[in-house]
């Protein structure tokens, strides 16, 4: 029990580390934009594709359920109101905990064992704010931009969907997906997911940078990053939803 | 210890684990003098190394350079020793 309590305590010093330093010059721009590539560009064509085929699965999901009701035009609204307020956020923090977490952790560790952490630092350069600090700050920015594109990636997957069955109109399927959508709704489900890329960046980055075990403590690091991160993740969505309903009573109804 | 020494462990220690690396060791280097360390493979050249510029910290004794214990130095003083310092590794990767 104390094991755990030690090593909450570890990473939690090494994220709040993180953040701390991010304010602190010298910044590294060059390799904060090398991570913004890495870690937002590449994402792209994964939150796009698993975005339009959750959209296509909600929309055929819900379609079935929905018209034994009489009520298939909800089916946008429905749509937009799962993805807009949990599925997005949750979906978009889950898939960068697997593909980023799994790079960033035994990424910094590789670099661990062959030395070339203690290479840079040898050269009078952190290479925690080089490293970690530029990683985190990365996350932390482009989870919501990824966010914003899983969710209009799952309404075109659900019009796709719906265009095929009932061929209803873009304009129409847009009204009525919009129609019950408050900024409310949308603004801080998405600002939350800030909160799941600090997560992810974080973890990743304390297993990468304190592996002290070779090769097998490369392989760790991947398993840890992403088992972690992905656990941390589900946990912190229920607390921020909670949130959310507290400060936003509206979206709570 | 003389004006002229650039580097000086006094009764170094160092283990991980269980495993003890470097067990009171002690020596000298003078400024412009070469010495050339030589042992089995996981007798302690690197970690020796690694101490002389602060990438690891001795658990007891003192690692002096220039006059300045840096097993006891903060960050920025450790990055002023390094940028006098040229360090060599065995294999050169980038990950960068």
């Amino acid at each position: 029990m104390t094991n755990f309590f030690t090593f909450i305590g570890e990473v939690s010093h090494f994220g709040l580390k993180g953040l701390v330093d991010a304010f602190r010059p010298p910044f590294e721009w060059e390799f904060f934009v090398i991570q913004f590539e890495e870690i937002g560009w590449q994402s792209l064509p994964l939150i796009l594709a698993a975005g339009l085929a959750l959209g296509i699965v909600l929309s055929m999901h819900t379609r079935g359920t929905l018209v034994q009701f009489g009520a298939e035009a909800l089916i946008p609204t429905l749509q937009s109101a799962s993805f807009f307020n949990e599925l997005g956020p949750l979906v978009t923090g889950l898939l960068v905990a697997g593909r980023v977490g799994a790079g960033i952790g035994p990424g910094i560790a590789n670099m661990r064992v062959t030395e070339q952490i203690d290479a840079i630092e040898s050269l009078s350069v952190d290479a925690f704010k080089m490293l970690v600090v530029t990683r985190i700050v990365a996350c932390i920015f482009i989870l919501p931009m990824l966010t914003l594109f899983m969710d209009f990636a799952s309404l075109a997957g659900g019009f796709l969907s719906e265009y095929l069955v009932s061929h209803i109109s873009l304009q129409l399927y847009l009204d009525r997906a919009f129609k019950t959508v408050e900024w409310a709704n949308f603004i801080p489900p998405t600002l939350k997911t800030s909160i799941f890329g600090f997560i992810i960046g974080t973890v990743s980055g304390f297993f990468g940078f304190t592996t002290d075990e070779g090769s097998a403590g490369v392989q760790r690091a991947a398993t840890n990053s992403v088992v972690l991160s992905s656990l941390l993740i589900i946990l912190a969505d229920v607390v921020l939803v909670k949130a959310i309903f507290f400060l936003f009573p509206r979206t709570a109804l | 210890m003389s004006d002229s020494t650039a580097v000086e462990f006094e009764h170094v220690f160092k283990a991980f684990g269980n495993r003890r690396v470097l067990d009171d060791v002690s020596f000298k280097v003078n400024a412009g003098e070469a010495l050339c360390i030589l042992g089995r493979s996981g007798t302690g050249k690197s970690v020796t190394l690694k101490l002389m510029i602060g990438l690891l910290k001795p658990d007891r004794g003192k690692v002096c350079i220039d006059s300045e214990d840096i097993a006891r130095s903060g960050e920025e003083d450790l990055s002023r020793v390094r940028r006098h310092m040229g360090f060599l590794f065995q294999v050169l990767h980038n990950n960068l």
